[in-house]
C-alpha cells in the first residue's frame, strides 16, 4: 500500500517531533511518561515499542511525539542532564531523537518499490545472503552480551548504593533514636545548651 | 599636632595602634581618603578631614595628625599601606588599634588579597582565601576573608588594575571584577555562614545545598574538628582515610599520603581508595581491637564475650581489658571502687585514663590554655599543659638530649599531641617505632620504617629533626620489629577462628598454639594463609575481595572476571556462539568505554554550577559521619544521661560526652535529614524537584494581580515552571486592555515557550531587563532548606528594584520589610495557598495520577511594593477589596475545606445584634478553627456586613450589594467604624493614616459623599492642627467627622463602652497633644506592665479597652505597614471585646509570639523615631509617648490625594 507524498511529509515530521526513550523500567505507563515529560512539552502520543528480543516481553523503549523538534531536543537535554525519577526512584532513562526506522507503522516512501523473494542455493546471491543472517546473528549475540554486562553492572552499582544507602539510613535512624525518646535534649539541657526543638 | 618638623628628615615614620578618626572623632576608614598612585600624582577628591591616631617608635611616641591622601605598596614580601600627612610625610600603616580592626577590615582584605594576586597570577580563588584566612593578620577576624570584603573596593581593585600590569593579567582579579553579581549571592550565603559561627547556639545549618564551596570546606574541616583527624600509623595530619567504626581512628589509606611522615599506610592505590564506600579498618571488622595499655588484640563485641572494652567519651576511640585499665585508672581516681574492674567487664562505661591529667588528676578544659590537654599517642597518659613534665618538650634540645615529643595544632580540641617518656623517639622517623597497631588476620603491616625516606610530623615540623641516621639504632629498631612479627603472626593465625578465647591474653604463646593447632583448618582454608608472603599483596587482596562487592564500574579487572565465567551460562541460550576472540574484543571495547567515563568528564558534562545545585552532603555524610563517630556519640550521650541520673557530676557527664558532641549531634541529624531527604520523603520527590502551581491557583493570582498592572509593564516569572502564569496573566491583561511585555526564567525547559528564557535567574543582568518601575515580578521561587532558595530568589530580583513582587514563599522567608532596602507589604493572603496548591510535574502516584502536593503548612501569597509605589498600589488594593478579599478567599478555602456548618451559623449571629452571642460565637469559632484568627476575624467582618450575600463574590460590587440591605450595612458600617475606632485611638497609629483613607475608600465605594466629607474634615482638622504627633491628626475626622450619625448611634448601641473610650481618647489626646497634660500618667502606669510584657505603645486606654488593644495594636506595629487591614480586623475585635475576658480568647496565644517575634525590631525602630522627634517634643510626656509610639514605615504610604500633607509627615517621620 503505497503512501501519499502529503502523508509521507506528515510523517517525517512526526519523526522529528518525536522522542526515543530507552531503557525504561517495565513500570514505566503512558501516563508515568505523561506526566514526567507534560512539565516540558506536550505530549501528543506515547507509543511502546513491543520488545521482541529481550528476555522478557515488557517493553523497554517508547516512542513519544511532543509538540515540536525543539522540544524534542530540549527533553533530551535534560534526560541527559538529571537524573530521570519516577515514583520517587531514578531510573538512568536514555533519549534520543526518533528517526524513521522505529516506526513500525511508517508509511512507505513514496515511489519506491521493493520486492521479496526466494533464493536458491545456486544463486550468486545466496552466500551474500547467509552472510547477512550470520552477522546479524552475530550482532545480536554480541549485544546480548553487552546487555549481560551492563545489567551486572548495574546490578552491582544497584546493591552498592544500597548498602550505602542502608548505612546512613541506619545512621539517622540512631540519631533519631536519642532525638525522639528526648535523650539528646535533655542532656542538651543540663548541659544549658540552646536546642531548637524540631 | 604631634608631629614634629624635625621628623621630616628621618626614614618613613611607621606607626602602630593605629585608628583614623574623622572631625567627629567617629573612627573611619582610611580608604575615604583620595589614593595616590604616583608620587608625581596631584591629589583629588574631596577632601575630608581624616586624623591619624597611633604609636610611632614602637609605641614611645603618640601620634595625632590629619592624613590627607594614603597609597599601598604591592611590591613587597607584604603589602605596605601609607597614609600622607597634611604636611607630606608618609607613614607606614603597621598594627591597627585593636577596636579599629573591623572598620579597615574590607580594605585591609583588599589590599592584601591584590597583593597576592600580584604575587601568584595564576592563583585560582581557593587558594587565595586560604592563604588569607591563614594570615596573621586576620586571624583575629572572627569571618574569615572572603570575597564579600572586596565587594565594596571594587572601584580600587579596578584601577589599580588597569595601573598595574601584573595584576591586570591575572584571571582572578578579572573574574573577581566582573563577577560582582555573583558575589553578591555569596554574600548572602556567607551571611549565613556568620550565623553558623556564632558561639552559644545550636543554629540549624541553612540552606546546606546551596552554601558556596569554600564554605563547604570550612564545614567540613570544622566537622572533623572534634574527632582524632591524625593517621594513626605515623601520627601525622594530611590526605587521611576514616575508619567507619567503633575506633574512629584514621590512617593514610595511600602510600603517598603518607609519604611525608613515612607512613606505612593502609596500602591502598589510590584507586582503591576511591572506591572504598565505607571503610572499616581490620580491628574493626574482626571487632578485634587492641588494649591501649598493653596492646594485645581482644574481642571487643559485646554480643561474643567482650575482653576489651571501649572507653565511654564520645570522641575516644580506645579499648582496654578491663585489669588493664583498673590498675591505670586508680592511679588517677582518687576513689576508685574496688570492684571497678568487675564492673568494667559488666559492661559499665568508664572514662578511661587518658581523660584525667597523670599529675594533677583533673580532667581537660578544652577553654583554659592552661587546661589543654596533652596525650600521649602510644599509652592512655595525658597532662594539663601546665603540668607537663619539661622533657616533653616541643623543640629538640640537643645540650640536654631532648628530643621534640610534643606538637601542636595536630591533634582537635586544642590538644597538644605528645609521646610520653616511655617510648623512645626514634631519630629517623621523630616518632617512636611505630609497631603500635595490630589489625587481627594480617601480619603486622608496619615494617621496620622504610629508612629512605626523610621522617618527620608535620611539615612545619620537620626542620628540627634530626636527620641522622645512626645504624645502630635501625638494627635495634628491626630487631624489635622481627621479634614483634613473631607474635603477630600468631595473632593472625587465630584470628580465623570464631572461638571466643575467654582466657587472658597472659600467656600468650602456649595459648595460641594451642589454639593455633584447633583452628588450623579454618586457617588453612583462609586466604590469608596463601598470602603470607607480603602484607601489601595480601591488605590488597583482602580489598579486592571486598570490593568486589561495592567496587564501581571501574574496576574492570574484576568485571571482566565475572562477566567470563558468568557469560557461558547465560550465553548459551542466545543461538550462535561468540568465540573467544570477539568476546575479548567486546570486553576490551567495554574496559575502553567505562574508563573514558571519569567522574570529572561526568561534573564537567553536567555544569552542577548552577547557582541552585552548589554543594552536595554526600562528602560531608559519607567521610565525616561516620558509623563509629556516630554510634560512640549516641552511646555516650545515652551514658552521659545515665551518669547525670544516678548522680554524677555534671563535669564526670562532660567527659563522656561534651556540649560540642551534643551540638555536633544535632548538627549531624540536620545533615542525614537533608541528604536523606529523598528516601525519607519518597514520593514527594522528583525528577527536578520542581513544585508548580495549579493553574487554578494561578487563576486566582492574575485575578487579583491584573489590577495593578499598567499599560507597558513587564512581568516577569523568575522560576515559571510550566509557564502558565504569564500565559494566564497576558490572557487577562489583554481581556482589560492593557498590553504588557513578558518574560519568563526558569532553569528548565517549560511547557510552552511563552516569553521564556532558559536561563538561571541568578545569571540575569541588571541592564536585561526595562528599569524597576516597569517590572512585576515574582511568583513561586523554590524554596530551599529553611528558605535560603526562596531568600536568594527575592534577592536576586529585589537588585532590580521591581515596583511589584507578587510572591509565593514560605513564611520563613525573610520579610521584604526587613531588607535593606524594604518594600511595603500591600496585602498578604496564607490561606490562598493552602491544600492542594502544587503538584509536583513528573511524579506519579500508584494510581497514575499526578501528585499532588497538600500543602502541610500554606506558603502565604504576599504582594510587596516598592516604597514609592505603595501608595498607589494600596490604593488599588482598596478599590478592588483586596485588604478584604483575601480573607474571602480564605474563607472559601476554610469552607470548602471544612465544611463547617458552625461558621455558617456565626454570620448569621453576626447580623443579629447581640455583642455577647458574637462573644461566644467568637470563642467557639476559635476552638474549632484556633489556628488562625487573623481569618477568623476577617470573616467576621465579611460576614457581619454582608450576612448571607454571595461569598464567593470577589468584586466590590459586593459592597454595593450590601449597600441595599440597610441594617446588614449598618452593622457594617459599625464594624468598620469599630475597625477603625481602636486603630485611631492607639497613639501609635501611622495606621491611623492608612486607616483613614482605607475607610474612607470603602465609605466612598458605599457612599461617594461620604467620601468627601471625610476627606475635607480631614483636611481641616490638619491645618489647624499644628501639633508635633502627626500620627493622630488624621484621626481626627474620622471621629469627629467621618461617624455620621448613621453610624455613630448604631455604635453606641451595640458598643457602648466603645462609644465612651473614644470620647475619652478625644479628649486625652488633645489634652495630650496641645498641653501634654497630666491626663496620660495614670493610664501609662496602668498599662506599664502591657507595654513591658507586650512592647506595645500606646498608653491612653480606658481601662475596658486596655487588655484587648494591646494585641491588636502590638500586632499591626508587629507586622507592619502592610498589615493594617489585618490590624483592623484585630482591632474590631479589640473594641468588640470591650470585656476584659475577651483577653482569655485563643486569639491571644495566636497574637503573642508575632509580637515577640518582631519585638526587636519595633525596639530598634523606636529609637529612631526618639531621636528624630525629640527636639520637636521638649516635654518628657511627649518623648514618652512617642517612644512608645508604633513604628513608622507606614508614614511612608500616605496617599498622595490625601490631603493631610505628606511631605510634612515624611519629613518628620524620617
Amino acid at each position: 500500500m503505497e503512501s501519499s507524498a502529503e502523508e509521507y511529509a506528515a510523517f517525517e515530521e512526526k519523526v522529528k517531533r518525536t522522542v526515543y526513550l530507552d531503557n525504561l523500567s517495565p513500570q514505566v505507563t503512558e501516563s508515568v511518561i505523561r506526566s514526567a515529560l507534560e512539565q516540558f512539552a506536550l505530549v501528543k502520543s506515547v507509543s511502546f515499542i513491543p520488545n521482541y528480543l529481550g528476555t522478557s516481553s515488557l517493553p523497554l523503549c517508547a516512542l513519544v511525539e511532543l509538540d515540536s523538534a525543539k522540544k524534542v531536543k530540549e527533553v533530551e537535554a535534560m534526560i541527559k542532564q538529571y537524573p530521570f525519577m519516577m515514583t520517587g526512584m531514578p531510573r538512568p532513562v536514555r533519549a534520543r531523537p526518533s528517526v524513521m526506522e522505529m516506526f513500525d507503522d511508517r508509511p512507505i516512501k513514496p515511489k519506491r518499490k521493493m520486492k521479496c523473494c526466494w533464493l536458491e542455493q545456486s544463486d550468486p546471491d545466496f552466500e551474500v545472503a547467509k552472510e547477512l543472517k550470520n552477522l546479524t546473528r552475530k550482532h545480536s549475540a554480541e549485544i546480548t552480551l553487552m546487555h549481560n554486562i551492563l545489567s551486572k553492572e548495574e546490578e552491582k552499582l544497584s546493591t552498592q548504593q544500597a548498602e550505602t544507602l542502608k548505612v546512613h539510613y541506619k545512621k539517622y535512624k540512631m540519631i533519631e533514636s536519642i532525638m525522639t525518646d528526648r535523650a539528646a535534649h535533655t542532656l542538651a539541657r543540663k548541659y544549658n545548651l540552646a536546642v531548637a526543638d524540631e | 599636632m604631634a608631629s614634629s618638623d624635625d621628623e621630616i628628615d628621618t626614614q618613613p615614620l611607621s606607626v602602630s595602634n593605629y585608628h583614623f578618626e574623622d572631625d567627629k572623632d567617629a573612627p573611619i576608614s582610611f580608604s575615604v581618603l583620595p589614593i595616590q598612585w604616583s608620587e608625581s600624582e596631584s591629589l583629588k577628591g574631596k577632601k575630608e578631614k581624616v586624623f591619624l591616631h597611633g604609636n610611632a617608635d614602637n609605641g614611645l611616641k603618640k601620634i595625632f595628625m590629619q592624613v590627607i591622601a594614603w597609597r599601598f605598596d604591592l611590591s613587597n614580601v607584604k603589602p605596605e599601606i601609607s597614609v600622607l600627612s597634611k604636611d607630606g610625610k608618609w607613614i607606614k600603616l603597621q598594627k591597627p588599634r585593636k577596636s579599629y580592626e573591623d572598620t579597615i577590615r574590607t580594605i585591609l582584605i583588599t589590599v592584601y588579597f591584590m597583593h597576592f594576586v600580584k604575587k601568584n597570577p595564576e592563583t585560582s580563588a581557593k587558594s587565595v582565601w586560604e592563604s588569607l584566612s591563614k594570615n596573621k593578620d586576620f586571624s583575629y577576624y572572627e569571618v574569615k576573608p572572603s570575597h564579600n570584603d572586596l565587594l565594596n573596593h571594587m572601584a580600587l581593585m579596578g584601577e589599580a588594575a588597569s595601573k598595574d600590569a601584573v595584576l591586570a593579567k591575572s584571571k582572578l582579579l578579572l573574574t573577581v571584577l566582573e563577577d560582582k553579581d555573583t558575589m553578591r549571592i555569596k554574600k548572602l550565603s556567607d551571611e549565613e555562614v556568620k550565623e553558623l559561627a556564632r558561639p552559644g547556639f545550636i543554629i540549624d545549618d541553612i540552606g546546606n545545598d546551596e552554601i558556596d564551596e569554600t564554605v563547604a570546606d570550612e564545614e567540613s574541616d570544622e566537622e572533623d574538628a572534634l574527632f582524632d583527624s591524625v593517621c594513626s600509623i605515623c601520627d601525622n595530619g594530611g590526605n587521611i582515610l576514616c575508619c567507619d567504626g567503633k575506633c574512629m581512628r584514621s590512617f593514610h589509606a595511600n602510600k603517598k599520603d603518607g609519604e611525608d611522615s613515612s607512613c606505612a599506610s593502609l596500602g591502598f592505590s589510590r584507586q582503591e581508595v576511591e572506591e572504598i564506600q565505607n571503610f572499616y579498618c581490620k580491628n574493626c571488622e574482626y571487632n578485634k581491637h587492641q588494649c591501649f595499655v598493653c596492646g594485645r588484640l581482644g574481642c571487643s563485641d559485646k554480643f561474643a564475650g567482650a575482653e576489651v572494652f571501649k572507653c565511654a567519651s564520645a570522641t575516644c576511640g580506645f579499648f582496654y581489658h578491663p585489669e588493664c585499665v583498673t590498675k591505670l585508672l586508680k592511679l588517677v581516681v582518687k576513689d576508685a571502687p574496688a570492684e571497678l574492674s568487675n564492673n568494667i567487664a559488666k559492661g559499665e562505661p568508664f572514662t578511661c585514663p587518658a581523660h584525667y591529667c597523670r599529675i594533677c588528676k583533673e580532667m581537660e578544659n578544652k577553654n583554659k590554655h592552661e587546661l589543654h590537654f596533652a596525650v600521649c599517642r602510644r599509652c592512655p597518659k595525658s597532662y594539663h599543659r601546665k603540668c607537663l613534665p619539661r622533657k616533653i618538650a616541643f623543640e629538640d634540645k640537643v645540650d640536654e638530649g631532648i628530643m621534640a615529643r610534643a606538637w601542636e595544632d595536630l591533634l582537635p580540641n586544642n590538644r597538644i599531641l605528645i609521646y610520653c617518656l616511655k617510648h623512645e623517639i626514634d631519630d629517623e622517623l621523630g616518632t617512636p617505632i611505630r609497631d603500635h597497631i595490630k589489625f587481627p588476620g594480617v601480619k603486622e603491616k608496619i615494617k621496620p620504617a622504610t629508612k629512605e625516606v626523610i621522617s618527620n610530623k608535620n611539615n612545619a615540623k620537620l626542620d628540627n629533626l634530626l636527620d641522622k641516621r645512626t645504624s645502630a639504632k635501625s638494627s635495634i629498631s628491626s630487631g624489635k620489629m622481627s621479634s614483634e612479627k613473631v607474635e603477630i603472626k600468631n595473632f593472625r593465625k587465630i584470628s580465623g577462628s570464631n572461638i571466643p578465647r575467654k582466657k587472658a591474653n597472659d600467656a600468650t604463646r602456649r595459648c595460641l598454639s594451642e589454639n593455633k593447632r584447633s583452628t588450623l583448618k579454618e586457617t588453612e582454608r583462609s586466604n590469608y594463609e596463601e598470602n603470607q608472603t607480603s602484607l601489601g599483596v595480601q591488605l590488597y587482596d583482602l580489598y579486592l575481595k571486598g570490593s568486589e562487592q561495592i567496587s564501581s564500574d571501574n574496576h574492570v579487572d574484576i568485571v571482566a572476571d565475572n562477566t567470563v565465567s558468568v557469560k557461558p551460562k547465560k550465553l548459551s541460550s542466545a543461538p550462535p556462539q561468540l568465540d573467544i576472540d570477539s568476546e575479548r574484543r567486546l570486553l576490551a571495547l567495554f574496559k575502553e568505554a567505562s574508563s573514558s567515563v571519569t567522574m570529572e568528564n561526568v561534573i564537567k558534562e553536567h555544569n552542577f554550577t548552577s547557582s541552585t545545585h552548589a554543594h552536595s552532603l554526600k562528602n560531608v555524610v559519607e567521610k565525616t559521619i561516620t558509623m563509629g563517630k556516630l554510634e560512640g556519640s549516641v552511646e555516650a550521650v545515652r551514658t552521659a544521661l545515665k551518669m547525670l541520673d544516678k548522680g554524677h557530676s555534671i563535669r564526670d557527664a562532660e567527659a563522656v560526652c561534651g556540649p560540642d558532641v551534643m551540638n555536633r549531634l544535632f548538627k549531624w541529624k540536620d545533615k542525614l535529614k537533608v541528604y536523606l531527604a529523598p528516601v525519607l520523603y519518597g514520593k514527594r520527590y522528583t525528577s527536578f524537584g520542581r513544585h508548580f502551581t495549579q493553574v487554578e491557583k494561578l487563576e486566582g493570582i492574575v485575578n487579583k494581580l491584573h489590577w495593578y498592572v499598567q499599560n507597558d509593564d513587564m512581568i516577569v516569572d523568575f522560576c515559571c515552571g510550566a509557564n502558565d502564569f504569564s500565559i494566564l496573566m497576558k490572557k487577562k491583561l489583554e481581556d482589560t486592555g492593557k498590553r504588557c511585555f513578558f518574560k519568563n526564567f526558569d532553569l528548565l525547559p517549560t511547557k510552552n515557550d511563552f516569553n521564556f528564557e532558559m536561563r538561571d535567574w541568578m545569571t540575569i543582568r541588571r541592564k536585561e531587563l526595562p528599569s524597576g518601575s516597569r517590572l512585576i515580578m515574582g511568583l513561586n521561587p523554590p524554596f530551599g532548606l529553611k528558605a535560603a532558595l526562596a531568600n536568594k530568589f527575592i534577592d536576586k530580583a529585589l537588585e532590580f528594584e521591581p515596583k511589584l513582587l507578587i510572591l509565593i514563599v514560605p513564611p520563613e522567608t525573610e520579610r521584604l520589610d526587613k531588607k535593606q532596602s524594604p518594600y511595603d507589604l500591600v496585602w498578604e493572603d496564607e490561606r490562598f495557598l493552602s491544600g492542594k496548591s502544587f503538584y509536583l510535574p513528573g511524579s506519579v502516584g500508584t494510581n497514575d495520577k499526578q501528585l499532588e502536593q497538600w500543602n502541610v503548612k500554606a506558603p502565604p501569597l504576599y504582594l510587596w511594593s516598592r516604597p514609592d509605589w505603595t501608595d498607589k498600589h494600596k490604593l488599588i488594593a482598596q478599590k478592588n477589596g483586596h485588604l478584604f478579599r483575601q480573607h474571602d478567599v480564605s474563607k472559601m478555602e476554610s469552607f470548602d475545606r471544612e465544611k463547617s456548618s458552625a461558621s455558617h451559623s456565626m454570620d448569621d449571629d453576626y447580623v443579629d445584634d447581640t455583642t455577647l452571642d458574637r462573644m461566644l460565637d467568637h470563642d467557639f469559632l476559635k476552638s474549632t478553627n484556633g489556628e488562625d484568627c487573623s481569618f477568623m476575624v476577617g470573616q467576621v467582618q465579611q460576614g457581619s456586613s454582608h450576612g448571607n450575600v454571595d461569598r464567593d463574590s470577589q468584586e466590590r460590587h459586593e459592597y454595593l450589594v450590601t449597600k441595599a440591605e440597610s441594617t446588614s450595612w449598618k452593622r457594617k458600617r459599625s464594624d468598620e467604624n469599630d475597625g477603625r475606632g481602636p486603630a485611631v485611638t492607639l497613639p501609635a497609629k501611622r495606621q491611623g493614616i492608612n486607616e483613614m483613607p482605607e475607610g474612607v475608600l470603602d465609605h466612598g465605594n458605599s457612599n461617594p459623599l461620604d467620601f468627601e466629607r471625610n476627606q475635607s474634615g480631614s483636611d481641616m482638622i490638619l491645618s489647624d492642627n499644628d501639633v508635633g504627633n502627626n500620627g493622630y491628626t488624621p484621626l481626627e475626622p474620622h471621629s469627629s467627622v467621618g461617624d455620621d450619625g448613621q453610624s455613630w448611634p448604631n455604635v453606641a448601641d451595640s458598643l457602648p463602652d466603645y462609644g465612651l473610650a473614644d470620647l475619652q481618647e478625644h479628649s486625652s489626646r488633645h489634652m495630650g497633644d496641645n498641653t501634654s497634660s497630666l491626663g496620660y500618667r495614670p493610664h501609662l502606669r496602668e498599662d506599664d506592665s502591657h507595654l513591658r510584657e507586650l512592647e506595645t505603645r500606646q498608653q491612653i486606654h480606658p481601662p475596658g479597652l486596655q487588655n484587648p488593644d494591646p494585641t491588636s495594636s502590638s500586632y499591626l506595629s508587629g507586622h507592619g505597614p502592610a498589615y493594617n487591614q489585618m490590624g483592623s480586623t484585630y482591632s474590631v475585635l479589640g473594641s468588640r471585646s470591650e470585656l476584659p475576658y475577651m483577653m482569655n480568647t485563643p486569639a491571644m496565644p495566636t497574637n503573642t509570639p508575632a509580637m515577640q517575634r518582631y519585638a526587636p525590631r519595633l525596639d530598634e525602630l523606636n529609637h529612631v523615631r526618639t531621636n528624630s522627634l525629640g527636639p520637636e517634643h521638649p516635654t518628657v510626656n511627649r518623648s514618652n509617648t512617642s517612644e512608645r509610639s508604633a513604628p513608622q514605615p507606614v508614614y511612608g504610604n500616605v496617599l498622595p490625594g490625601f490631603p493631610g500633607d505628606p511631605s510634612h509627615l515624611y519629613s518628620r517621620q524620617f
